[in-house]
Parts: structure tokens; sequence; C-alpha cells
């Protein structure tokens, strides 16, 4: 497979505007597949990332995506090519490239575009099909059942990744005790191979979470009366891997350790990087402990007869497990990011490489014979500054004749079930009595200290596996994302929220 | 003494209001249109904080001394997420009102022996959660509202289970719908209903009047209630009776036919089934053509003391006046129309 290139076009300075490319170290825009979406990245991640840090986010992810994708689809020419074809770093921005997943929608059995809108892309309408080319004959034939091979070995091969992971954490912590030079070469070829597999597993899981959720919407459909109604229910087991991980809290330098840092960006400590993290204030999950009631799933199993409820419940389950693996994997992601915190760090000086610089390099220009040098950097300091100041939106449609300022209309969808009325409270505020809604454009981790005070959440943005979806269902707290008056409710108004159906109304 | 009762408007709430009027306290009755029979009215909304309730309302509150919930809906063909939400949400919120009323001592919650579901094995005061499965989002909704009933903490609950309540009461409070009263229009047009041995187990209905008294006794009586208790018909009248009494005033006999059992016959159970499905009883209703759990005898014996009497024929008498007040029975294709 090619190595994608992240470096360089052309044009610099001057060309930095409207259109790409925005910045010196901007990936190429792919010539067919050209609609791009922040999607989950928007949430989660910083809304700018250094070179270095998306040398280890989007290139691996890449890569991962591309060997998944290729599995499954038979290896077809347009995943291919140095060219990014799923994601893209644009003006510091990390997006997916939305064209190419719905194409791939397309192409596997039973899902549609709309699906992966749906769930990662805050419900937008997808954009036209692209003309790359399409899978067929016996090929196509074989889409679902090479899919469903993937699905299944996910839990084996993220378990066999958090094993690697807890020796990399640990050997890369005793070697900078011990003096680290002579193991750099190694440890930056082995992190680079770990991340590119967590990458891998996380986007294999995200892949098959649509498929799966696609599984239990018909499955339930057919099954179950009333299934949308209950829809909102049927999500376990537990999503979140965080109660877990603090569980190892308490170990000195143990892999809880990157919970205290900030998540995709490894450049923590500069300027101007830090400024966009995004710190993750994750806790263990007060309001989930206490003793379990019967779930919904298990509710269910009895209302139908032996076999639809065995087939109904194997559907959740199946839809649940991708869910956490999906979860589980990102988490290993992060800490294999903590660690290239001092890999970059003890790199650049065994390098020579000035500390303030090697944020704007990737990391196999920073370990490969090719070192940039100092007047390089500072050409792209000057850019990076530049494309800082540019605004990167959400949406970005770059097809010949396209509105540039386009914004797709997002659908409103509640995410966590259940009904709440309360006054309304910004992310900003502290809840000082029960019974508050809190409203906000976005909501990601940060929202975590206050989740366990507020009655419901609502959010201009986000989808149904949104971290804020995620979190609010873990919680038991109804949500609903996307709602166009998220924007219009101010602190203090009174508000209903129906998290199973999506309604907001303003009451006062 | 001054009780705040919710769903005051409804069959079980009527017969609450009644006794503790009857017995000298003061009623403030909350529903959603804020009617009042027998006390003060108030507009309220359970699925809201706060009842719905404004401050001042809230204020007016100050001295009650306890609060009584017995709202609900009782049709097992509703949507299932209007159900659960209006038990579990309507639950969490009458509790988290009257933990911040300073004079509240006491929340009386009313269950349904249905939270039990297909409990397997002898039941009693103590049990929720006992592996059982569900038939129905109803059964669902009461358990988890009783399970958000037993963990709070900030108020002393009382809770307390029926089974199905029948009775006369104001005509248009006679739910149709949740209970035996489904099956009648079943059976007076002619058609049979099979059922597990015939309907010879007991379905521990019960009398309403009977269970707002109950429930009455446990919001007022000083000291020590029990945290769970259970009323039904000592009598434990059959299902099987129950419906003979309930057909009498039109003087139909029902065509009870002996089916086969859970577990045992499948084949047979599932055409059986299907030829009752034909002749119109709802799925939701066939659901309960078997047994309900076995309940411990002793379950009775946590009730407060003198528990009344039953009245006389109360359950040939809420026939009685159905038909009198030519109240539409639901019709035989009222389940397809639902779906």
């Amino acid at each position: 497979m090619t190595t994608p290139s992240a470096t360089a076009p052309t044009g610099t300075g001057q060309d930095t505007g409207r259109q790409p490319p925005y910045c010196r170290v901007d990936t190429h825009v792919h010539p067919r597949l050209r609609v791009y979406s922040a999607g989950n990245f928007g949430e989660v991640a910083p809304e700018r990332l250094s070179p270095m840090s998306w040398s280890l986010v989007g290139r691996p992810m890449e890569l991962g995506t591309r060997r998944f994708i290729g599995r499954v689809l038979g290896r077809p020419r347009w995943t291919t090519g140095s060219t990014y074809v799923f994601t893209g770093y644009l003006g510091l921005r990390p997006y997916h490239n939305l064209t190419a997943y719905c194409h791939v929608a397309e192409e596997v059995v039973l899902t549609e575009p709309r699906d992966v809108t749906e769930a990662y892309f805050e419900g937008v309408q997808p954009p036209p099909p692209s003309d790359v080319e399409r899978v067929r004959g016996w090929r196509k034939v074989m889409v679902g059942p090479r899919m469903l091979t993937e699905l299944l070995r996910l839990r084996t091969r993220n378990a066999t990744l958090e094993q690697r992971v807890f020796a990399f954490e640990q050997e890369v912590r005793d070697a900078a005790a011990a003096g680290i030079d002579w193991r750099l070469g190694e440890f930056v070829a082995r992190g680079k191979r770990l991340l590119e597999i967590a990458w891998e597993v996380h986007i294999t899981c995200t892949s098959g979470a649509v498929a799966a959720e696609v599984v239990r919407r018909k499955v339930t459909g057919k099954l179950v009366p009333d299934a949308e109604s209950v829809a909102g229910w049927l999500r376990e087991p537990a999503e979140l891997p965080w109660t877990r991980l603090y569980g190892l809290g308490g170990m000195r330098e143990g892999p809880a350790d990157f919970l205290d840092k900030i998540f995709y960006e490894v450049a923590d400590q500069h300027l101007p990087w830090v400024e966009y993290a995004v710190r993750p204030v994750a806790k263990p999950m007060a309001g989930s402990g206490g003793p379990a009631d019967v779930s919904p799933r298990e509710a269910l199993i009895g209302m139908r007869s032996a076999l639809r409820g065995r087939a109904v419940d194997a559907s959740v389950l199946f839809l649940g497990d991708m869910m956490s693996v999906r979860e589980q994997s990102k988490s290993l992601a992060m800490r294999l990011l903590h660690v290239h915190r001092t890999l970059a760090r003890e790199l650049a000086r065994a390098r020579g490489v000035a500390h303030a610089d090697w944020p704007y390099l990737s990391m196999d220009e920073l370990s490969g014979p090719d070192l940039p040098g100092p007047a390089e950097v500072e050409r792209r300091r000057e850019s990076c500054a530049e494309a800082l100041g540019l605004d990167m939106p959400d949406y970005l449609d770059l097809r010949p004749g396209a509105a540039p300022d386009a914004v797709p209309r997002r659908r409103p969808t509640g995410v966590s079930p259940g009904v709440f009325e309360g006054v309304a409270i910004g992310v900003e505020d502290m809840p000082t009595e029960d019974g508050v809604v809190l409203v906000c454009e976005s909501a990601d981790a940060n929202i975590m200290p206050i989740l366990p005070f507020v009655g419901a959440v609502v959010t201009a943005r986000g989808s149904q596996y949104s971290h804020v979806a995620i979190l609010c269902r873990e919680m038991g707290v109804p949500a609903v994302v996307s709602h166009p008056l998220a924007s219009d409710i101010t602190p203090g108004r009174r508000v209903r929220v129906n998290g199973d159906t999506g309604e907001v109304r303003i009451l006062d | 003494m001054k009780v705040l009762v919710i769903g005051s408007t409804g069959y079980l709430g009527h017969w609450v209001g009644a006794s503790l009027t009857e017995a000298g306290h003061q009623v403030v009755e909350v529903s959603r249109r804020g009617h009042a029979r027998h006390g003060t009215g108030l507009a309220g909304d359970v699925t809201a904080t706060g009842l719905g309730l404004g401050p001042k309302e809230l204020a007016e509150l100050s001295d009650v001394a306890a609060v009584v919930s017995c709202f609900g809906s009782v049709d097992w063909d509703a949507d299932p997420s209007r159900l659960v939400n209006l038990h579990v949400t309507g639950t969490r919120n009458v509790l988290d009102t009257a933990a911040g009323l300073p004079g509240v001592r006491r929340v009386v919650h009313t269950s349904s022996l249905l939270a039990l579901g297909r409990a397997e094995g002898l039941v009693g005061n103590r049990e929720l959660a006992v592996g059982q499965s569900f038939r129905n989002w109803y059964e669902y909704a009461k358990y988890r509202a009783e399970a958000v009933a037993r963990r709070e903490s900030r108020v002393p609950v009382s809770i307390v289970r029926f089974g199905p309540l029948l009775g006369p009461a104001p005509a248009g409070l006679v739910p149709r719908t949740g209970g035996p009263l489904q099956a009648l229009p079943t059976l007076l047009q002619g058609m049979p209903l099979i059922l597990e041995r015939g309907g010879r187990y007991p379905v521990y209905a019960g009398d309403v009047a009977v269970a707002g008294q109950v429930i009455a006794e446990l919001a007022t009586r000083p000291g020590e209630v029990p945290e769970v208790c259970t009323y039904f018909d000592p009598a434990r009248p059959t299902l099987a009776r129950v419906l003979h009494e309930l057909c009498r005033p039109w003087n139909v006999v029902p065509r009870l036919v002996e089916g086969g059992t859970r577990g045992g016959g499948r084949p047979v159970r599932w055409l059986q089934r299907q030829a009752a499905r034909r002749l119109g009883l709802g799925a939701g209703a066939l659901e309960y053509t078997s047994p309900l759990p076995d309940l411990d005898p002793a379950v009775l014996d946590t009730l407060p003391r003198p528990v009344p009497a039953e009245r006389p024929g109360y359950l040939s008498a809420t026939a009685d006046l159905l038909r009198d007040t030519r109240r539409v029975l639901l019709p035989v294709d009222a389940e397809v129309s639902h779906r």
C-alpha cells in the first residue's frame, strides 16, 4: 500500500483562503470524493491539531481504514494511492471524508448512506453518490460475509492489542527512566504499528456499529411491536471503559495516566495547540451505581416468543458489543498517544530538533532520514499561524460549483431515552437547583462534572454515537442532539425534553 | 392531616380521596385538569419537575404531611416509551417533590402485582426482582416504578400492591383496559375464551373502595407502617368467577374453555392463541389467560388492621354500572384499530 502523503501542497501563504490548500501541511483533497465533515472528530478531537498529532491520528487511521475497507470490498482501486481517501487534514482541522464513507455504506449489504450520517454526522443529508468504481459480481456477494468475519474477530483483536499496549507503555516508561536513546528507533516502529492497529480496530467497530444498528433496527422492527418507541433503550452493555480505567487510577504511572491528559493532542505543552485542546474530565459513573434493574432488553425477551426473544437479544447485544469495543479501542489509541508524548520529546532531543519545533513535524519526519530543516519548520509555523486565523467549518463541500458556505440541515435526534422538564442552563453554569436542562452548542467529555446534576441535555450538534450521547445513555440522562432550538434557548427558560422522540419544547 | 393525592381523578384516586375526606383529613388533589372531587384541586403534570406546580403552589403545600401517588395508565397496549416514562419519571418526580416538602413524613406509592411479571415460585412482599419475565411494557413500567420507590432514602415510602381492582365508582372512571374487563366484549358476544385450567386460578382481584381505604390508612396512620404490603380480596376469587360475575348483569354465561398449559403442548397452545385472536381477544389480554404468580398467603398479614371488608357483590356491581350507564365497552376490533 502506498503511504499517503501528508505534506507540502505546492502553494503556500497566498493560497490560504476559502479554497484548499488552506495550509502548508494540508493533505490533498481527494479528486473525486470531495465532501468532508468533521463528524465525530468535531466533538471529541480538538478543533485544530498539530501536524505531529495528525501524523499519529489521521495517518494511522487512514491506513487502518484502508486495510479494513480493502478486505471487505476486495481492495478496489479507489482505496489506494497517495491521496488521503477516508480522512483529511485541512486548515489544521481533522476531517472524515463523508463521500467515501457514504460510498462504503452503499456497497455493504443492508446499510445506506443515511445510516452513516445518522450515526456519526448529525443526520445531515448524505452527499450525492460518487462516481468511483462499484463492487460487482462475486465480490459484491462476499461483502456481507467479509464484514461479518471482520466484526466477529474484533473482541479478540482488541484484547490482544490491549496486552501489547500495556507492555509497550511499561517498556517505554522503564526505558525513559534508564536511558531511552538506544531503543528510540524500536519504540517508534512499534508505536507506529500499534497505532495503526488501534485505529483500525476503532474504525472497524465504528463501521460495524452502523451495520449492527441497521441489523438491530430491522430485527426489532420485524419482531417487536412499537419498535421505534423502544429503540432508544436497547443499548447494552455499558459503552464506556472509563469506570474500569479509573479502577486502575491507584496504580502509580499506570495505564490510567492518560486520563489526566488532553485527548488527541500530543503537543499539549506547546502553544498554540494547547489552546485548542479539550481536556477530558472523565470520572467514574456516579449515576450508574446501585442495584441494577432488569433492563428493557431483558424485559423485552419475555414479551416475545423464545425464538423471537433470542433474535432481538442477539441483535441488541451485538450492537452493544460493537460500541463497547469501539470505545475501548479508542481508549487504547489515547493511551498510545500518551506514550508518544514521551517518544516525540525524546526523539526531538536525540535528533537535535528544538523543543518548540517538533509539533510542526510528522512522526515519520522526526524519525526518518529526511528531517526538515529549521527554515522549513519556520515556513510551516507561519503557514499554520495563518491557517489558525481561518474559520474551518464542520462541513466542507469541495465539489466544483458547490456553494462554499452551504451548511446542511441537521436532523434532531433523541439519543438517550426519557422525558424531562426543567430550567435551561449553559455549559459554563453550575447547576444550583435540581431539575435543570443543560443546553449547549456541542458537548464533549467536559460536561462530565455537571452531568450527574442535570436532568436532560439538548445540544445543537451531535449524533447517535456522539460522545455526549454515549455519556448520557451511560448515566440515564435524557438527551436530544442536533436540535435547532438549542441555539435559541437561553439560560433560565423552561424546556421539556423527550429523549425518545427527539422533541424539545420551550414552555415559557 | 393534609394529604396530597396525585392522580386523584382516577378510579383508585377517587376512592383514596373519598376515604381520606370521610376520615376527616384535608385533601389536596393533583390531576392533569385540576378537578377536585373531595378537596382542593391543583392542575399538575407528573412528568414535569415539581409536578409542574409553581413556587406559590408548592409553598402552599408546605404543611402537607403525607403524599399518595396513585397516578398511572393501565392501558397495556399504550406506546411503550410513554408508559415507562409516565410511571418511572412520574414516580421520580413525585418522590423528588415530596422530599422537597418540609412537612412530609410519608409517601404511599401504589404498585401492582403485575410488577412481578411471570415470577416463578412463591412470592411475598419482600420480592421485586426475582428473575421474572414480563408480558408487556405496563408490567415493566410498574416494576421500574416500584424499584425507584424502594430506593428512595430521603423520605419514608410505603408501597402497596394491588391486583385488578373492581367495584362501583363514577362510571367514567372505571377503566375498560388492563384487567378482566378487557375480555368482556368477547364474552358478551358469546365467543369462547380459552384459559389455562378453565380460569380456575386466583387473579387477586380486590374492591377498589377497600383499596382506597388501605391507602388512606397507610398515609395517615401514626407510627410505623409496613414498607411493602399487598391487598386483594381474601376470598381469592378465581378468574372464572370474576368473569361469571361480570357477565351476570347481561344474563350471559361466559364460555370459558380449558386450554393448554404454559410449557406443555406448545403447538396446541399456539393454535389456541391464534384461534382466540381470530375471535377478537387482543394480544395483550391473551397473555393473561395463564395464572399470575403464586402469592404467599401471608402477604395480607402486613396490611394495617383492621382491613375493611369488601362490599358484597362488588364484582357484578361493576358490570351493573357499565350496563346501566350504557357505557360502551371496547368494540371487538379495538385491538386492530390500536395497532
